[in-house]
């Protein structure tokens, strides 16, 4: 069964160029602009991974993340950052936050492709092996 | 009360007028002095000399020929010759442009019967050379003939060398925060090009990976990734650029992150026909450093020095030198990159921190390295300067001041 991914991004060009990357490999992917949206689009959906852009307004990335870690359903749950920013202390940072990993845009396709795939199948031999 | 004070006030009129009095008459006794003949003329002398003896700045006469016929005390150590050394010696010899020099004062003297603060150099005797402020004239017997020339030579070798370091310092704090604003832009611009790219990117991606072998077009979607790829690595190099943050200090030698850079480019320095000579001193103090940051200071010097090489060096030899200096700015310890290559033309030279400023060829270089070196060495508290000879080579030296002065 395809794994579910939500993407936050506040570009909508990025969104859109990831759901294409993603939604052939077979994943359900789910699409926010704001972390607000992306808060209320988890409560009515478990997702499997979050990909997660830094700077946005309102709210950023990385409250977002400690909110997300709030809900005891998604404490395990794969966080990706995916950002522009790329300074140490912003991957100190997000890893603070509750990220498990923090990539920096612009990434290669197949390196993110790899990288998901790695992180949802993880996520599911443990919750399996549990 | 009254009374009093009208006393004390008479005393101290009255003694104020007895030591006017007494000086009064000393002047006068030495004013007859000085008019009886002989004894006069002695005194007249002696007079005039303790004044030109004591005075700061250097007092020169010559003849009409140009040799000395007196210097004073100061004009002495000034240029450390005794007086009996130089007496009947030309005066063009301590001058730095030699007889040059002399004929061009001599032609303004001719023309002008004097010249006020005029600049020039003079030699001491171990070859240093001293800026002087002259004040020059010509001097006339009773009959008003010309029978040589004076001048008073002031040093003024110290204030000129503060103003330039001065002006030095000014345009070194301009440079700096130029590229501090600088920074923040290019920060800015990197990070909203990295979205559409990064968009671009994975969309042409897709498309290529679900083309047909045979599709016609491929080959021109193919030059559109290469250009991403371009894109993305001059956005890489901009953000490389404002990353100038904090660096992280630690007590390193400097030798560490030259040899790591050394490391990294040797292969390519041999490739490219460069010798490379290292004289890299061990042992030495050590500097307060980040030593990544440091190794991408000389991995660009490196690189720079290599470009200028392959360009126009017949002899391709890289020298990097590591030493310890105690001299002013302060004891620090001086790195020196210098290499073979066709040099930088003087009208460029103060150019070449300006960010964006290259002469390499389009896609080769963003402009970008040597300010980037700027902005690191300057936030080490750090001095990079570059001095080039057109036609044969170019020396950079980077200056790092030393964590303690362990070293005397």
């Amino acid at each position: 069964m395809g794994k579910n991914i939500l993407i936050v991004d506040d570009d909508e060009m990025v969104l859109l160029a990831l759901e294409e990357l993603l939604k052939p490999e077979g994943y359900h992917i789910g699409a926010a602009t704001r972390g607000a949206e992306a808060l209320a689009k988890m409560e009515r959906q478990v997702y499997d991974l979050v990909l997660i852009d830094v700077i946005m307004p309102e709210m950023d990335g990385y409250e977002l993340c400690r909110r997300i870690r709030l809900r005891p359903e998604y404490a395990e749950t794969p966080v990706i950052f995916l950002t522009a920013k790329s300074r140490e202390e912003d991957r100190v940072q997000g890893l603070d936050a509750g990220g498990n990993l923090y990539l920096s845009k612009p990434i290669s396709p197949d390196k993110l492709l790899k990288i998901v795939a790695d992180a949802v199948d993880r996520q599911g031999n443990e919750s399996g092996s549990a | 009360m009254n009374f009093m004070l009208f006393q004390n006030l008479k005393m101290t009129g009255r003694n104020f007028f007895d030591s006017g009095l007494k000086m009064l008459s000393a002047s006068v006794q030495k004013f007859r002095l000085l008019h009886k003949p002989e004894k006069g003329l002695a005194a007249t002398r002696e007079f005039l000399e303790k004044i030109m003896e004591s005075s700061v700045d250097g007092i020169v006469t010559t003849d009409l020929r140009g040799k000395v016929t007196y210097i004073n005390r100061a004009m002495g150590e000034l240029i450390q010759y005794k007086r009996e050394e130089i007496i009947g010696r030309h005066i063009a010899e301590v001058y730095s442009r030699g007889i040059d020099q002399a004929r061009d004062i001599m032609e303004l003297l001719q023309k002008n019967e004097q010249a006020k603060n005029y600049e020039m150099e003079v030699k001491r005797r171990n070859g240093e050379n001293r800026i002087i402020l002259n004040s020059l004239f010509l001097v006339r017997d009773a009959e008003n003939k010309v029978i040589g020339t004076a001048g008073i030579f002031k040093d003024i070798t110290e204030q000129k060398q503060l103003a330039a370091k001065l002006k030095m310092a000014q345009l070194h704090l301009v440079e700096a925060s130029k590229l501090r604003a600088l920074g923040e832009l290019v920060a800015g611009v990197a990070h909203e090009l990295n979205n559409p790219l990064m968009a671009s990117q994975t969309i042409l991606h897709l498309l290529l990976k679900n083309l047909r072998e045979d599709f016609p077009e491929k080959e021109r979607l193919t030059f559109i990734g290469k250009c991403n790829d371009r894109i993305e690595r001059i956005v890489e190099h901009l953000r490389e650029f404002s990353r100038q943050t904090k660096p992280e200090l630690k007590k390193i030698d400097i030798n560490l992150p030259i040899e790591n850079a050394l490391l990294i480019s040797a292969r390519q320095l041999i490739d490219h026909g460069i010798a490379i000579v290292r004289q890299l001193s061990p042992g030495l103090p050590k500097i307060k450093g980040d030593a990544n940051q440091l190794e991408q200071v000389f991995l660009n010097l490196i690189f720079n020095a290599r470009d200028a090489m392959d360009e126009a060096g017949k002899v391709k030899e890289l020298v990097i030198a590591s030493a310890y200096e105690a001299q002013a700015p302060g004891p620090g310890v001086v790195v020196s990159i210098k290499d073979t290559g066709g040099g930088i033309p003087k009208e460029i030279l103060s150019k070449v921190f300006e960010p964006f400023f290259t002469t390499k060829p389009v896609g080769k270089g963003t402009g970008l390295g040597l300010s980037l070196c700027f902005g690191i060495v300057e936030n080490h508290g750090g001095r990079i300067a570059i001095e080039s000879q057109p036609g044969r080579g170019t020396e950079v030296k980077v200056t790092l001041p030393a964590s303690h002065s362990e070293k005397e």
